[in-house]
């Protein structure tokens, strides 16, 4: 069995059932396109939602006795927790350059004087309830060198149960298109095999081997499932890029139009690759099918 | 020349593991469900380059022969020997093999329909692995050539008669130059003038080595001269 009689077999049957192969592709596509869909409202709605629970930070306020060798002691042991996701020191000077910049004021008499002091800005590492949060809260207060913590408690909550309720959510929807996606893909195959069913019975009649009778239909199903994952991907891009817009008003709370992301080159690859293994998997296991049953 | 070329290299490509030198029947029954017995103690021997007509009203287990022959059903009770070897429990690669081995004429042709007169006689050469181009035509250029198809090589199946359909279905039996050639009522859908022309192509087939195994009921189209009648009846051999 070799490439050239399948590119052969493939040429010869495009040519006369054309219609059919076209709606194949069309449905293939179409299957492909939803699921990339969701998919991409997915990954961009988990960021919206990441992006806002960053901006819940804890900002720890620490004792203006301390020194610069106390200061990064505290700063080096917070670093260790286990929930600290990103940390970031703020001097006295960088607070005098954050908050009040453009204004007149003595800024070496703030500074001499201690006036402001060294604070910590911590990012919480994900997954963590309200409750564990509070622990985590108890346990930074209790650090000696903190004087004050500050942290939007309900801000992160709302994220927590946002994000949970977005994956439960897309999840269950990505799931059924997968799912529905796969048992139309199956139907498609089956229902376009049908009519090869005289052609294998006939290839068996002569002589031919399993390999003969499944090659060329794998190679069918791969060509086809590859055209319609292009269509389908292309398509996404083009409706991205001409939406963008739309979207990014849609996202507007939490993410700027430049923030929005199309999919990443992992999930295209890892995503073709199991659409055209799905593909082709139907039509092996319709082939078998037929070719078992004449 | 260029034929003979081709079926040299033809023959290296790929190797026939049956020579069909001696089809042998030994005490053989066949029963299907219900119970219908289509043969019965059924014992004959068919040697290599021999002529056979199968001759017996329907019913009487001609299918049943050819469909044991070529694998397609297997043997309730007996013994079915190709070359001394048993056709028995065959895995789907042997049988497959064995039907590339066979030359197969149905009466209903079974030509692919979207497939044309060289394409159809050109699958039994892509079946049994021949590759190569040049080759492949060589050979089925060849045998359109002997069975005056050339007008009709890249014609479809639904442009030609009956009795050009039965000349591919032929073609398609015998590209690769089996051993056996089996044809079950291959004049079955032809006239009587169709139906002598392709007993004289098999006739001259024959002559050149192959062995022809030919069922009919047509007690018209048997010409003993050079082959043999084997009648059945009722799953049994009476002659």
């Amino acid at each position: 069995m070799s490439l050239k009689y399948s590119l052969r077999h493939f040429k010869s049957s495009f040519s006369k059932r054309w219609p059919l192969y076209m709606s194949s592709v069309i449905t293939l596509s179409g299957i492909s396109f939803i699921i990339l869909l969701f998919y991409l409202l997915f990954t961009n709605f988990i960021g919206s939602v990441e992006k806002m629970r960053l901006g819940s930070k804890a900002t720890l306020f620490l004792e203006k006795s301390l020194d610069d060798s106390e200061v990064k002691s505290l700063f080096k042991n917070l670093y260790k927790k286990p929930y600290a996701k990103n940390l970031n020191l703020n001097t006295p000077s960088d607070l005098i350059e954050e908050y009040f910049s453009g204004k007149s004021l003595d800024k070496g008499y703030i500074e001499e004087n201690q006036l402001l002091p060294h604070s910590i800005e911590l990012v919480l590492v994900d997954g963590y309830s309200l409750k564990a949060v509070d622990d985590v809260l108890g346990d930074i207060g209790d650090m000696p060198g903190v004087e004050e913590v500050v942290f939007a408690k309900s801000l992160w909550n709302q994220s927590v149960k946002l994000q949970k309720v977005a994956y439960s959510f897309f999840v269950s929807i990505i799931m059924l298109l997968i799912f529905g996606g796969l048992f139309l893909i199956g139907n498609l195959v089956n229902s376009s095999m049908s009519w090869k069913q005289e052609e294998i019975k006939i290839y068996k009649l002569i002589g031919a081997d399993n390999s003969f009778i499944y090659i060329p239909y794998l190679f069918e199903a791969l060509i086809l499932s590859v055209i319609a994952a292009t269509i389908s991907l292309s398509s996404l891009y083009f409706l991205f890029k001409a939406n963008t817009l739309i979207l990014s008003e849609f996202f507007s709370v939490w993410l700027s139009k430049s923030q929005l992301k199309f999919l990443d080159f992992e999930a295209i690859a890892a995503y073709l690759c199991l659409f055209i293994l799905s593909v082709v998997f139907a039509s092996l296991l319709s082939a078998k099918k037929i070719a078992t049953a004449v | 020349m260029t034929a003979l070329a081709g079926s040299f290299l033809f023959n290296i490509y790929i190797k026939l593991s049956y020579d069909f030198r001696v089809i042998e029947f030994k005490n053989i029954y066949k029963t299907y469900p219900g119970p219908t017995h289509v043969l019965r103690d059924m014992s004959f021997k068919i040697n290599s380059g021999e002529f056979v007509f199968l001759m017996g009203p329907s019913g009487a287990g001609k299918t049943t022969i050819f469909n044991l022959i070529s694998a397609y059903e297997k043997i309730s009770a007996g013994q079915l020997l190709v070359d001394g070897k048993e056709l028995k429990s065959l895995s789907s690669s042997s049988v497959a093999k064995l039907r590339r081995s066979l030359g197969i004429i149905y009466q209903d042709f079974k030509l692919l329909p979207d497939r044309t007169v060289y394409e159809n006689i050109e699958l039994t050469l892509d079946i049994c692995g021949l590759n190569k181009d040049t080759d492949k035509a060589t050979m089925v250029d060849g045998i359109i050539k002997e069975l005056s198809l050339t007008h009709r090589k890249n014609h479809y199946p639904e442009q030609l008669s009956g009795g050009e359909k039965q000349r591919v279905a032929i073609g398609r039996a015998l590209v690769h130059e089996p051993k056996l050639i089996i044809a079950d009522e291959p004049t079955g859908n032809l006239d009587s003038e169709l139906s002598r022309d392709i007993i004289t192509l098999l006739k001259q087939f024959n002559k050149k080595g192959t062995t022809v195994f030919v069922a009919t009921h047509d007690r018209s189209l048997v010409n003993l001269e050079g082959s043999r009648l084997l009648e059945i009846k009722e799953g049994e051999v009476v002659l």
